[in-house]
């Protein structure tokens, strides 16, 4: 996330302050991390609910099959839940089932 | 010479607390802050580095305490000591939930503000109920108590409706010609309340105490200080927590669609759609309709 800085114009003088937000930089970058999280979910549980259902998986049991394809075809796990959304195809279970 | 220090909230923090991310991105971009003054703290000293007399400080806060539809503090005071409490409370309030956050104030400013000996938070609702947070000793439980029932006292006036109630001799105090029996009555002799945060759901209010009759004659530019930064940080707080919340709902209605998809051969929409109808039906949250077809479908797993 950029800096934050912010001036402005009173009266015509402009004053501008670099705001010190050390403290809140954390959280603003949590607030952002989260937002792409909450935007994303819907899709990831959705394939999740697929491979679950289809699978007889319970639901840490499908997020550990899919991330374990995310891994095995180096793709992100977001993209692989989308693809299983639009095609109701798995990925390559190849050896995800694994151990 | 006291320095000045003007400290300019406009409307961000004060409402954007119930706001979503997107909202918070928005408040956040530079668009909304040109021509927008949105934050500014400053020390005296670098308003007089800048060229500036104190005739003009004075004409710019009155300029800047005039701007219609913002919360405006301008601060009179030794602005080293303002600045060192600016920066202790920054590392003292770190990101956490919102309860610990609540702790985290309320702990603070027992610390770091002079003169309080307890400190805790009223949250108002607009049903009227009244209702003490994060109080450090319980007697705070009794005295906020007595404030809610007698409708009377600093806590109570500034949960409800002022931004800021400062008494320095509660038992003498005529605005409060009971509760200041009873504080005195209970070792209080002085008090601030002062607005942390003003949400569509609640309001809330820090309520700083002090056993010493005479304290707090002097500490109102501090208090606000106090009260604006650790409303930042609530603010956050609760907008986390939020986020969170809709993370696992998301997920547990999204695993819902996808079972139901999978079950009955239906697109997302109509799998949504399924769902929201069972919901509607049964007047039964989405989340809650979600919970159940997640818990019925509780695979034991691995049947392969």
């Amino acid at each position: 996330m950029r800096e934050l800085r912010f001036g402005a114009r009173v009266g015509g003088n402009k004053f501008g302050v670099e705001v010190d937000r050390r403290g809140l930089k954390d959280l603003e970058r949590q607030v952002e991390t989260l937002s792409v999280a909450v935007e994303r979910r819907t899709g990831i549980g959705m394939a999740l609910g697929i491979i679950m259902e289809r699978l007889h998986l319970n639901d840490d049991q499908a997020f550990a099959y899919l991330s374990r394809c995310s891994q095995a075809q180096n793709r992100k796990l977001y993209e692989l839940a989308l693809e299983v959304v639009e095609t109701s195809e798995l990925p390559d279970a190849g050896s995800a089932l694994g151990t | 010479m006291p320095g000045l220090v003007v400290l300019i909230d406009a409307e961000t923090f004060g409402t954007g607390i119930e706001g979503s991310g997107r909202r918070l991105r928005r408040y956040d971009s530079r668009e909304a802050a040109t021509g927008c003054p949105h934050e500014i703290l400053t020390s005296g000293k670098d308003l007089m580095s800048s060229g500036r007399d104190s005739a003009t400080m004075a004409d710019l806060s009155k300029v800047v305490l005039g701007l219609p539809g913002r919360v405006v503090y301008g601060l009179h005071m030794n602005h080293e000591s303002l600045l060192d409490t600016a920066r202790q409370l920054r590392e003292r309030l770190t990101p956490g939930d919102l309860d610990e956050t609540l702790r985290q104030v309320t702990s603070a400013a027992v610390e770091l503000l002079p003169n309080v000996q307890y400190s805790s938070i009223t949250i108002f609702r607009p049903e009227g109920q009244l209702s003490t947070a994060a109080p450090t000793d319980p007697v705070l439980l009794d005295l906020d108590g007595e404030q809610y029932r007698l409708r009377e006292g600093p806590c109570f006036d500034a949960a409800t409706h002022t931004n800021q109630v400062i008494s320095s001799d509660l038992k003498a105090d005529a605005r409060f010609p009971q509760y200041g029996q009873v504080a005195a009555d209970m070792g209080i002799h002085a008090q601030i309340g002062v607005r942390l945060f003003d949400t569509p759901k609640s309001n809330g209010a820090l309520n700083l105490y002090s056993t010493q009759t005479g304290a707090f004659e002097d500490v109102e530019s501090l208090s606000a200080l106090f009260a604006h930064q650790a409303g930042m940080a609530i603010a956050y707080a609760h907008q986390i927590g939020t986020l969170h919340e809709a993370v696992q709902t998301r997920t547990m209605i999204g695993q819902a669609v996808g079972i139901v998809m999978e079950r009955y051969n239906l697109n997302d929409e109509r799998a949504f759609a399924f769902l929201k109808r069972l919901s509607s039906l049964r007047n039964v949250k989405l989340r809650l309709v979600a919970q159940e077809i997640i818990a019925a479908t509780d695979h034991e797993g691995g049947q392969h």
